[in-house]
């Protein structure tokens, strides 16, 4: 076993003002494993790999790698080392070609001159071994799909000796096939003897590809074990040190009115024909691979994006909506896909963050600053947002608190339909679950909910009715009975049953 | 992951974070760091020259703010959602010279006045519009109208100085209050005053902010970014037209190369200030904090007998530091 050992890190210890980040904090990592790291955010994790990759330095401890002890100042130190981060966000150039990005920084050159033979064959021959021989090198990265973009960050990875592999929430927006064809590529490198130290919130996935996993919770680690003794339960208790409970459906009225129609709505070239109906109450469920158009399909409803042609109907009245704000009178609200770049404005406070919509609409031209503040406490107490006060930066709160602010933007309007796009991305367990009792309490409360997610278990928990988009269209409507994952994949790849 | 957030915790950004619901003194506290250069610089202009403490030195320095302030302050609007206005010197130059030529044909000045401002909102809003409706970037937009303004102000006069204007307008830039006071400071304050306002307590400044911070977040929002933007880039050139009207009157003159260059002290003097260059943050106290470094250190270099190609050079590095050292601040409060 020893020989088999990579990396260890021993007793780490990093704090920043008002927080200890991590607490004497013991990690190992061995050959040709995958150690899953999972914990809520703001348990650790992060300062953890950002420690071992040179973007911080740690206060107290040691790491050593094949028996020595190593130092790690920075970037360059980490890379020397063999040590490479795959992050969430890709960081990588979009404009640039493919190529370009794999040798970025360190173009081979002859001459001084860029050797663009040598630089297109190594990145041929690191994208064949990803077996991705279907990227072109020459087209601009940002021209790519998100699964392949990360594929080119992993060929990036590798076109040094990369012995250490980490990858933080690799999976966060690949499609299923997307997914498998990323765990091959990982256990072929496994198989090279490279060890990967793989960030999930998604429980399912670590069975499938972890050896090792590790859970954290406020700084410290709570307790290593073998992915194959782990129970899921058992691990959620771990890292949210309480039980959570998943448990959908109280007290849905059943079969209310139609608050939204939509007929024959089409947007040239992306959408074709859609008819859908959601009712008082309920939760519609929106499911598809990436690319199948749901995320077009709640932007054009919202008015986000121009060109949606068809009828539109709110409590059976028909609605032009032309932009948000026409949305937004009508009643409908939109949780963007992506909050940081859609939802959340950082810089700015929580309380103005989420009286956004509300002030927008409801004041004249003077904030209402007694009413924006009693608003604010409200939601933050009905939501339980964890913040120290409404004053806060919004971006200085974890994933999970941020979405909550975005959420009770809308939910202190009174709307009647709520378009969620993958609203629990990237988000811990622990807030998951208290989104998920949102949702249920919103349909409890009339709301019509359409919700878009890529994570079917979500989708099936949550809905009671499913609707599956392929390519523009509505290809499948399950009810909640009749919904299985396998049927509604099968309908999201357009076969037919 | 939040790890990221964590370490923010703790951590405020002094000088640059929101007035939303701060009384002015609270706000003027925030300003720490320019506050505190700006102390520290009359402390050195104190020690350098000992006619720098002298009252009527230190009027004269607010006088010579006084133009500065006011297109910084609109170049703070405009900033602080996220754009950038290198059209304001043209403005200033045309509205001194729209208000100027109804005066010599026989206006009454306040009519004349009231033209110029009305003219500098629209050239601002025409900024905003183009901005907002071809979607070209804001310093772009802007570096073609600050052509196409100065363009207009040299056309309509052929160049030539107004000069020999009725009298009626110079106590607004040449008088003073109590006989000691001179008046363009005092309306600094007022506009100030009015944008600190608009800023911190309306709609439209919490918009400005939402659209500095994020911008499709905003729109998502269900705020009317076309209209924001046109009523920011106005008010930009509406205090542009402030400037040009009160340095007119404080002149009783005019010339189509008003103005020239003064965008890089207004941009200078807002970012000195704290108001952040990527937008969403910032505010008009520190604007005028900056405005009022810039002056000092260019009174002592005046005082002190500096060649004033020097000046120049100074201006560019204090600039440079001001910048650096928030920077570093930041950094260290982050990191430590």
């Amino acid at each position: 076993m020893q020989s088999d050992t990579l990396l260890t890190m021993r007793s780490i210890t990093k704090t920043f003002p008002g927080v200890r980040a991590l607490d004497q904090v013991e990690f190992d990592l061995h050959k040709g494993e995958v150690h899953v790291l999972v914990g809520e955010n703001g348990a650790g994790k992060s300062t953890l790999i950002k420690i071992l990759s040179g973007a911080y330095r740690m206060d107290a401890g040691e790491i050593v790698i094949d028996n020595k002890p190593v130092e790690i100042r920075n970037p360059r130190d980490a890379a020397d080392l063999g040590i490479f981060t795959i992050y969430q966000e890709i960081m990588l150039v979009p404009p640039l070609t493919v190529a370009e990005n794999i040798f970025l920084g360190e173009l081979q050159t002859r001459a001084g001159v860029v050797d663009w033979g040598e630089v297109r064959r190594k990145s041929r021959q690191l994208l064949d071994k990803l077996g991705a021989p279907q990227i072109p090198l020459n087209a601009p990265l940002k021209d790519l799909g998100i699964a392949q973009q990360q594929l080119v960050a992993i060929a990036r990875a590798l076109r040094r000796q990369t012995r250490i592999l980490i990858m933080d929430e690799p999976t966060s927006s690949l499609t299923p096939t997307e997914i498998e064809q990323l765990f091959n590529t990982i256990r072929s490198l496994k198989s090279e003897g490279v060890g990967i130290i793989y960030i999930s919130h998604r429980l399912e996935e670590i069975k499938q590809i972890g050896d090792r996993i590790t859970v954290m919770r406020d700084g410290k680690v709570i307790g290593t074990l073998p992915v194959r003794e782990a129970q899921k339960q058992a691990i959620v208790r771990m890292m949210v040190g309480r039980d959570v409970l998943v448990e959908p459906r109280a007290c849905r009225t059943q079969a209310g009115e139609p608050v939204l129609r939509v007929e024959h709505f089409s947007v040239p070239g992306r959408l074709h024909d859609i008819c859908l109906e959601v009712k008082r109450g309920e939760v519609v469920g929106v499911a598809g691979l990436i690319g199948a158009g749901r995320t077009e399909l709640a932007r054009a409803l919202f008015g986000a994006d121009k060109g949606g042609r068809g009828d539109v109907y709110l409590d059976g009245m028909p609605v032009r909506i032309r932009s948000p704000y026409d949305a937004i009178t009508a009643g409908m609200a939109l949780v963007p896909e992506d909050r940081k770049i859609q939802g959340i404005v950082g810089v700015l406070s929580v309380q103005v963050n989420l009286m956004l919509a509300y002030g927008n609409r409801h004041y004249p031209a003077l904030i209402n600053f007694g009413e924006d503040k009693r608003i604010t406490q409200e939601y933050i107490d009905k939501l339980s947002i964890r913040t120290p006060t409404a004053a806060k930066r919004l971006m200085e709160l974890s994933g999970g608190n941020q979405q909550k602010v975005v959420l009770a933007r809308w939910l202190c309007m009174t709307l009647k339909v709520l378009i969620l796009d993958e609203v629990t991305r990237g988000i811990d367990v622990g807030a998951k679950a208290e989104i998920y009792r949102f949702i249920d309490d919103l349909a409890c409360a009339g709301y019509g909910i359409l919700m878009i997610s890529s994570e079917l278990p979500e989708i099936l928990t949550l809905s009671d009715r499913i609707l599956v988009m392929h390519q523009g269209r509505i290809t499948g409507e399950f009810s909640r009975q009749e919904a299985t994952q396998e049927r509604i994949m099968l309908k999201a790849i357009g076969g037919e049953n | 992951m939040a790890d990221s957030q964590t370490k923010q915790t703790g951590h405020t950004r002094i000088g640059t974070s929101l007035p939303f619901g701060r009384t002015l003194g609270q706000t003027l506290l925030r300003q720490g760091s320019a506050f505190l250069g700006l102390i520290i610089l009359v402390a050195i202009a104190t020690v350098l020259s000992p006619s720098f403490r002298n009252p009527i030195n230190l009027l004269n320095v607010l006088l010579q703010v006084s133009m500065n302030a006011f297109v910084a302050m609109g170049m703070t609007f405009v900033i602080i959602s996220g754009g950038i206005d290198l059209s304001v010197g043209s403005i200033v130059a045309m509205t001194a010279e729209i208000m100027a030529l109804l005066a010599l044909r026989g206006m009454s000045w306040w009519f004349a006045g009231a033209i110029a401002l009305v003219s500098g909102f629209a050239m601002g809003a025409l900024n905003g519009f183009v901005i907002h409706r071809l979607k070209v970037i804001p310093f772009i937009v802007t570096l073609a109208t600050m052509q196409v303004y100065r363009g207009a102000a040299l056309l309509v006069t052929n160049g030539n100085y107004l000069y020999n204007l009725p009298p009626g307008i110079e106590p607004l830039g040449q008088g003073h209050l109590f006989g000691v006071i001179p008046v363009p400071p005092l309306i600094v304050i007022g506009v100030a005053a009015i944008a600190w306002f608009v800023l911190a307590k309306t709609k439209l400044g919490r918009n400005a902010y939402a659209l500095g911070g994020n911008e499709e977040a905003a729109r998502l929002a269900g705020i009317n970014i076309g209209l924001n933007k046109v009523t920011i880039y106005a008010i930009s050139g509406l205090f542009c037209a402030i400037a040009g009207v009160v340095q007119t009157s404080r002149l009783m003159s005019t010339y189509t190369g008003l103005g020239t260059g003064w965008e890089l002290d207004a941009i200078a003097a807002t970012v000195m200030g704290g108001t952040a260059f990527s937008g969403g943050q910032g505010g008009v106290i520190g604007t005028l904090i900056g405005a009022l470094i810039l002056g000092v250190i260019r009174n002592i270099l005046t005082l002190i007998n500096a060649n004033p190609f020097i000046q120049i050079i100074v201006i560019g590095l204090v600039v440079l530091l001001a910048v650096v050292v928030d920077k570093v601040r930041q950094r260290v409060s982050v990191q430590a």
